[in-house]
């Protein structure tokens, strides 16, 4: 097992935890387990502090969820990990979530964040919780 | 590309490098008198700059190779460095015809023949040493034939994206195969600074059902700014060649390079338009221009809310703080908003410069015209036909009223769709002075062509046709026409011989008149020939006209020797032929010594004309409205003015004018005679008026010509028919033709009658 889930149903919400390797060989069992966590919770957080790698696949597969999402139901990552933002920051994707980043004051030059912060014209006609990207230095 | 679009390029190179080369041409001209005008010379090195561009977008080795030379040495003309003398003009003027055979030979998709290729080297041979007298060292430059560009012209247009734009779409199995897209996106780093990158998600399925985790769904679009050369970003994809889609832009590179990211894109086609604007990988012009040339009729706009997004800073105020403090500004951010007001500026500005340019010409599909002149036509008829129900007394006057606006709004369009074919024919005469030239070189004479007229605008389809006539008469001109230099000497002319092309409208018809100031027509000599030939009979005695009419016949030239250029007697022959298919006709007026002119008259349009619908017995006939002078009442004027009228005789005194008159009931055999009043219908053609007997005058009508099947081929006094808005079929009368085989005949009996 690459990777683990753990669900916590809070008064505010689910909150999905990914952890270890959001990889091309998780993304498939990834899949099925959020086929279920879709049909019991609309609106969920999905943790990623705990993501240790990921690659294009894993990226794809949060693009996906971010997708499914829509409408009545939302999804909101937070606590990114390094990787997470690495990722984020090369592939231009955080305008496309939409979701607060936070990043710590001593890795702030690691990242760029030169693009990809605006709204990404994919997800214009979707409603999301913040209105634009935001990258918080912490 | 299909072929069909290819071979519409092709059509479109050919058109625009005939244009071109026609240009060059009257530049040319021009510069042989006034050998320092810039704008001549900057046309010249334009067109044949314009050709070469093309030519090797389209791999057309040979002209680019022919053309690069010309160019240069064009180039030298341009600053100077070499004079522009008469010779140099006549080789340049060489340089341009083979340029239209190299282009005939290579759009028709064949490689040039040896005597093709050796006469490029003949030009070439010619044009060196004008490059050693300039600068032996920028010979040197003409040797590097630049290498062909692969996209077509209008593609050619540079893009403002100052970074290399790089389309990035691993293909489905790129996972699975191992592959990771991300340290190859990072490697560019290596080569400079990846300025935007966009992923593109438009291609991910959002069900559960439609998704395989597994399969690579995401695409990407870089800006890179680098100064690396397109080969090493390129090879630094290699590993991902196989099943990706990548694509190399390299800085302001052409629109058609982004052509196919656009064709191959799968995506929401407004979704992907709107990434490339957002992210001002092209501007909102560029990007429009390049949807229409892939016939993408998908109106780019970014949203307003889009827009909004991006004038204020993205990051927020509390990290802006920080931003400031301890890590430099992201010099992205600036340079986007900047970019921005810079972009629209431009945009502007190109936008302003191409509504300009398109509103001074259109190019239209000609079949697309003629199938409106033929809407127009069907029109014209149904409008009459309103008309006719509207004017009678029981409908009531707001329905007249309407549908004389009606009539009257037919009339314009009628006439500004006819004019949709309209053109000068200063380009066709404009030809004849290099013909002139060549001509007078040849034969050893020197002759100055005067052009006149050349604003006098006809029907594209005359024009085109008229070229061929006005050729061989042009030819014989010179020929027979004007006489070698010492002999104009010594019957006290200028050594230089004048020939005057000139044109202008008349009585709805065009006339084209071909003057030169030679030694004339010899009517002695021509009679003799005509005798001997048989086409007139000794003894009859003839008008000059019909005398000099005979040198249209095939068969009788005047020339004693047969040179090259005409006396083969067949020259004029066709000449007429082509201008009597065309309802024209010529005439000669000659004086011995001073001088032959031919006029040529021919109707202006083919399509349409406006009519007068006259009654002969039961039938209807219509008289070109252009040629009718006056109607006059036949009865009033046997009591009045008529002389000697009877049923026999064949004119009319009009106010002490006399005039031949020719009975239409007669000519077409009309049996049916309407009692009633007959009227007489003055017509003039060619300067000849005749006055023209009907029986019944019905008025103003606007006809489209419908020609005569193939039966009624040798009816000579019929030019068309017509279909009035009753139904009812109309004859149109050849006044023309009627005239001219009728008025001999009463010629005659005036002259007998010794009347004149």
């Amino acid at each position: 097992m690459r990777y683990t889930l753990s669900t916590l149903n809070e008064e505010t919400g689910t909150t999905v935890g990914i952890s270890g390797e959001l990889t091309i060989y998780a993304v498939s069992e990834l899949l099925n387990d959020f086929m279920d966590i879709y049909t019991n919770a609309k609106q969920i957080q999905l943790d990623l502090s705990e993501i240790t790698a990921i690659d294009t696949a894993g990226a794809q597969f949060l693009i996906f969820l971010k997708k499914i999402y829509s409408g009545e139901n939302s999804i909101k990552l937070i606590r990114h990990s390094k990787p997470v933002l690495k990722i984020f920051d090369l592939y231009g994707l955080t305008g496309f979530f939409g979701d607060p980043l936070s990043i710590k004051s001593s890795q702030r030059n690691e990242f760029s964040f030169k693009y990809g912060l605006k709204k990404h014209p994919e997800r214009m006609n979707v409603s999301v919780s913040a209105q634009s990207a935001e990258v918080k230095d912490v | 590309m299909s072929d069909n679009e290819f071979k519409e390029i092709q059509e479109a190179f050919i058109n625009e490098s005939t244009e071109l080369l026609e240009k060059m041409e009257n530049a040319l001209y021009l510069l042989e008198t006034d050998p320092n005008n810039s704008d001549s010379i900057n046309a010249v090195f334009r067109a044949i700059h314009t050709i070469k561009g093309t030519a090797g977008m389209f791999g057309f080795d040979f002209i680019v190779h022919f053309t690069h030379d010309i160019e240069n040495l064009l180039d030298k003309v341009r600053d100077g460095k070499i004079n522009l003398t008469k010779d140099l003009i006549h080789i340049l003027l060489e340089a341009r015809d083979h340029t239209q055979s190299l282009i005939e030979v290579e759009v028709n998709g064949e490689k040039p023949n040896s005597q093709v290729t050796s006469k490029s080297d003949e030009i070439l041979a010619k044009i060196s040493p004008f490059f050693s007298e300039s600068d032996s060292a920028t010979k040197a430059t003409s040797d590097e034939v630049p290498k062909p560009i692969t996209e077509p012209a209008y593609e050619n247009l540079a893009t403002e994206n100052p970074y290399w734009h790089i389309t990035l779409r691993p293909g489905a199995n790129t996972f699975q195969n191992a592959l990771e897209p991300m340290p190859f996106i990072h490697y560019l780093n290596k080569f400079g600074k990846i300025v935007n990158l966009v992923t593109v998600t438009g291609e991910l399925p959002n069900s559960f059902t439609n998704f395989n985790p597994e399969n690579n769904y995401l695409s990407f679009e870089i800006s890179l700014e680098s100064d690396a050369d397109a080969d090493s970003i390129r090879k630094s994809f290699d590993f991902m060649e196989y099943d990706s889609f990548i694509r190399v832009i390299p800085p302001h590179g052409g629109l058609g390079l982004y052509k196919e990211l656009f064709q191959t894109s799968v995506i929401d086609k407004n979704i992907y338009n709107v990434i490339f604007t957002n992210n001002h990988f092209l501007t909102e012009l560029e990007l429009t221009t390049l949807l229409s040339l892939i016939g993408e009729p998908v109106k780019v706009i970014a949203s307003p809310k889009e827009k909004e997004v991006t004038k204020e800073p993205i990051l927020t105020e509390e990290s802006a703080k920080v931003k400031t403090e301890d890590a430099p500004p992201p010099p992205a951010l600036e340079q986007s908003t900047s970019n921005e007001g810079e972009t629209s500026q431009i945009t502007e500005n190109a936008t302003t410069t191409s509504i300009s340019r398109e509103a001074k010409t259109l190019r239209v599909d000609s079949i697309r015209v003629d199938q409106l002149i033929d809407l127009v036509g069907e029109l014209v008829i149904s409008g009459a036909n309103i008309a006719q129900f509207a004017n009678t007394e029981s409908s009531s006057s707001r329905l007249q009223e309407s549908s004389q606006i009606l009539l009257r709004l037919i009339g314009e369009i009628r006439e500004n769709t006819l004019k949709l074919r309209m053109v000068q024919i200063g380009e066709t005469l404009q030809k004849f002075s290099r013909i002139v030239r060549e001509v007078g070189r040849d034969l050893g004479k020197e002759v100055k062509l005067h052009i006149s007229g050349g604003e006098t605008e006809l029907d594209k389809t005359v024009v085109e046709k008229i070229n061929d006539p006005l050729l061989h008469i042009v030819r014989n001109a010179i020929d027979h026409g004007v006489e070698t230099p010492e002999e104009r000497k010594k019957a006290g002319k200028t050594e230089e011989g004048n020939l005057n092309l000139s044109a202008y409208h008349d009585t709805g018809n065009i006339v084209i008149k071909i003057e030169d100031d030679g030694r004339g027509l010899n009517k002695n000599k021509i009679l003799e020939k005509a005798i001997a030939k048989g086409i007139l009979k000794e003894g009859v005695s003839y008008t000059d006209n019909d005398i000099f009419q005979t040198i249209f016949h095939p068969g009788l030239s005047t020339a004693d020797k047969i040179t090259n250029i005409s006396g083969r007697g067949v020259g004029l022959d066709v000449a007429q032929r082509n201008i009597d298919a065309l309802r024209g006709n010529i005439t000669i007026h000659s004086k011995e010594g001073k001088g032959t002119t031919f006029i040529i008259r021919l109707p202006l349009t083919l399509a349409i004309i406006d009519g007068f619908l006259v009654g002969v017995a039961k039938s209807l006939y219509i008289i070109p409205l252009d040629m009718i002078l006056e109607c006059v009442d036949m009865d009033a004027s046997i009591e009045n003015k008529t002389i000697n009228h009877s049923e026999n005789s064949n004119f009319i005194n009009l106010r002490g004018e006399l005039l031949p008159i020719l009975k239409i009931k007669e000519i077409f055999n009309e049996k049916n005679r309407i009692h009633g009043r007959e009227s007489i219908v003055i017509v003039q053609y060619a300067e000849k008026k005749t006055g023209l007997v009907v029986d019944k005058l019905y008025g103003e009508i606007q006809t489209v010509i419908k020609p005569l099947g193939k039966l009624f081929d040798n009816t000579k006094l019929l030019s068309g028919t017509t279909i009035l808005g009753n139904g009812e079929v109309a004859m149109i009368l050849d006044v023309g033709t009627l005239i001219t085989l009728f008025s001999n005949e009463s010629t005659e009996v005036l002259e007998k009658a010794g009347q004149i």
